[in-house]
């Protein structure tokens, strides 16, 4: 009998793990809340320019957000996370992949069921995210022209200015509950625990970092979050806002559910390594002359 | 190919001249500069020091010696350098050695041979030199122009790269990289880096639609093919070929192009962390790929991507 049992076990499990990697989707927002105009883009479509009346509005989650000074907008993430951008500066939602909800387990708990990944990639501007409801298998990255930011359910902002005249950098993490990590350029580690704060001035290679308590303006700036996130808390909770949005994805490639993507042979077998480019290193002696790099206006426009 | 980009360089234009033309080259190229050198050095030292003026008590160095004074020190300088760094070969500091070298050749034979000065003769030199420069025009300028123009979308390619622009940004800047390699592979198909960098700004439009990974990775995988086959022994060529393979899928040429970059280029930083984020992609090679990526560090420890590489896998 127990062998019989064993081996139906191991059929079910062999049978449930094509299932459990077919499980896996591209998640969504809901833009809940926009001051002024946000321009949100999804990955490989044009520019939308929001405006407050627009909201609320889901999205498909590869979206590129640009924001100009005063203006910002609140999503809500279908893995249970806040984020709330204020410009002037963009970010970008560059990969946000999760288990499929299932509708009971969502309405049944607040918190995120399963697990997903996000890499939020942060040109400038500040950010605020509340990854507090995601579960503890997620995980959740802020790419940053200064280093990276690895967070483990935490409430934590983070602020970029960046000067193009002096090509300097000044930024600031806050952390307000949880822990937050960040690595920059040259790999030392940072670790923010509730209450701390990290603020930094210079060169992106080379700036320089202090780590103090948070100021009375970063606490009252998370005390707005908090307001937005109880406000829209409700909608944020609708499964049914991003399930039109999800796409799902077959283990290294992406099958579009609703939007047209170009064709290809899923049977083929291969399954693509993305390798990340390195730049050259700087030659010990000059051998041809360089061109002066591209112009401000020009490089900006991510 | 830049000689930066070379793996092994003696830092020696000497030991890099024998070792581009060969002992019968070195001495073709070393011997009229040794007979010039000889004949300045002999000439210098036959030549008085000082030299009264006849109306004055005062004394003056002669012109000949003070302009061979010149051009020996000048030219003694250059060729000093060129036992420590490739002054040789970089076009306007050879400027200088020219110059050198020049004021020596000038003050130090006597003109024998004097051109014939007939109208039509006159007129024969000119229509000499302008074929000459016409056909340097010809041959040379597509060669510039293409150097210019990789030079021009490697550093805008790497920009956009440092921005993270071609992930989620404006598409056009990327586009525009990829013309302006496609305008330095037009004006010479010959220039392995111009392929080099076409093929690894292809790979990048991989981030717009990664569903489109196998159209992409072929583009990229065939241009860079084109520059193994213009410079078979040029690490990055094979590196990047690897890179396309990599994104195409085709995870045995994949690694068989990166063992070649290696086996080229043993001391590259960039060589061995390709090699370990190709390893990476594979859990039952990780801790290869880890290995890798030490060495790529202990290299070059100011290697960025390969220090975020190393940072993934450790998490991982």
């Amino acid at each position: 009998m127990l062998p019989r049992f064993l081996q139906l076990t191991s059929i079910l499990l062999a049978l449930a793990s094509p299932l459990r990697a077919a499980d896996w989707v591209r998640g969504a927002l809901t833009l809940h809340e926009v001051a002024r105009e946000v321009v949100v883009s999804e990955l490989g479509g044009s520019a939308t320019a929001m405006r407050a009346g627009d909201a609320p509005v889901s999205m498909s989650a590869l979206v590129n957000c640009e924001a100009a000074h005063g203006a910002s907008a609140f999503f809500s993430a279908s893995n249970r996370s806040y984020l709330f951008f204020e410009g002037g500066g963009s970010f970008a939602l560059e990969r946000f992949e999760q288990d499929l909800p299932d509708g009971a387990a969502w309405r049944a708990t607040g918190r995120e069921v399963g697990q997903s990944r996000t890499i939020v990639n942060l040109r400038s501007g500040r950010i605020a995210i509340d990854a507090r409801n995601m579960s503890d298998a997620s995980q959740y990255l802020v790419e940053t022209p200064l280093g990276r930011i690895t967070v483990r359910r935490a409430l934590w902002q983070m602020r970029i200015g960046f000067d193009p005249r002096s090509q300097m950098f000044d930024f600031t993490i806050t952390c307000s509950d949880g822990r937050v990590r960040f690595t920059d350029l040259q790999g030392r580690q940072y670790t923010l625990r509730t209450g701390q704060r990290l603020s930094g001035a210079g060169a992106k290679g080379a700036p320089s970092i202090e780590v103090g308590e948070n100021t009375a303006r970063t606490r009252e700036q998370m005390q707005q979050f908090r307001q937005l996130i109880d406000t829209h808390a409700t909608a944020a909770g609708e499964l049914e806002a991003y399930q039109p949005y999800f796409r799902v994805i077959h283990p290294g490639v992406e099958v579009a559910a609703p939007a047209a993507m170009p064709s290809r042979q899923p049977d083929s077998g291969r399954r693509p390594i993305v390798i990340e480019h390195a730049k050259d290193p700087a030659p010990v002696t000059p051998f041809r002359g360089e061109v002066s790099a591209p112009p401000v206006p020009e490089t900006d426009l991510f | 190919m830049a000689l930066a980009d070379a793996p092994v360089t003696p830092h020696n234009d000497y030991l890099l001249v024998l070792s581009q033309l060969g002992l019968l080259g070195a001495a073709l190229f070393g011997l009229p500069a040794g007979y010039v050198f000889y004949r300045s050095w002999s000439r210098w030292r036959k030549e008085p020091y000082a030299v009264k003026l006849r109306d004055s008590k005062d004394a003056i160095m002669p012109p000949q010696r003070f302009f061979l004074s010149l051009g020996l020190a000048g030219a003694l300088a250059f060729a000093l350098c060129m036992t420590s760094t490739f002054v040789f070969h970089v076009p306007a500091l050879t400027l200088y050695g020219v110059l050198a070298f020049g004021i020596l050749v000038k003050t130090s034979f006597n003109r024998k041979i004097r051109l014939p000065e007939h109208r039509v003769l006159r007129a024969g030199y000119a229509l000499l030199a302008l074929c000459a420069g016409w056909s340097f025009h010809v041959w040379g300028a597509p060669k510039l122009e293409a150097q210019a123009l990789e030079l021009q979308a490697r550093q805008k390619l790497e920009h956009v790269l440092d921005l993270r622009v071609h992930v989620s940004g404006n598409t056009a800047l990327l586009d525009e990289v990829i013309l302006l390699y496609e305008d330095a592979v037009l004006a010479d198909a010959a220039n392995a880096d111009a392929w080099l960098g076409l093929s690894a700004s292809i790979c990048q439009l991989y981030f717009r639609n990664p569903a489109d990974f196998e159209r992409i990775g072929a583009r990229a995988a065939a241009a860079a093919r084109r520059g193994v086959e213009l410079s078979p022994t040029y690490w990055k060529v094979w590196a990047q070929l690897g890179v396309a393979q990599s994104f195409y899928g085709d995870a045995a040429a994949a690694d068989a192009a990166f063992s070649k970059a290696l086996e080229l280029a043993p001391n590259s930083s960039n060589a061995h962390y390709y090699y370990a984020a190709y390893l990476g992609a594979d859990t039952d090679r990780r801790e290869e790929a880890l290995a890798e990526v030490r060495t790529a560090l202990e290299i070059n420890p100011r290697n960025a991507a390969a220090r975020r590489l190393q940072q993934k896998l450790l998490i991982l």
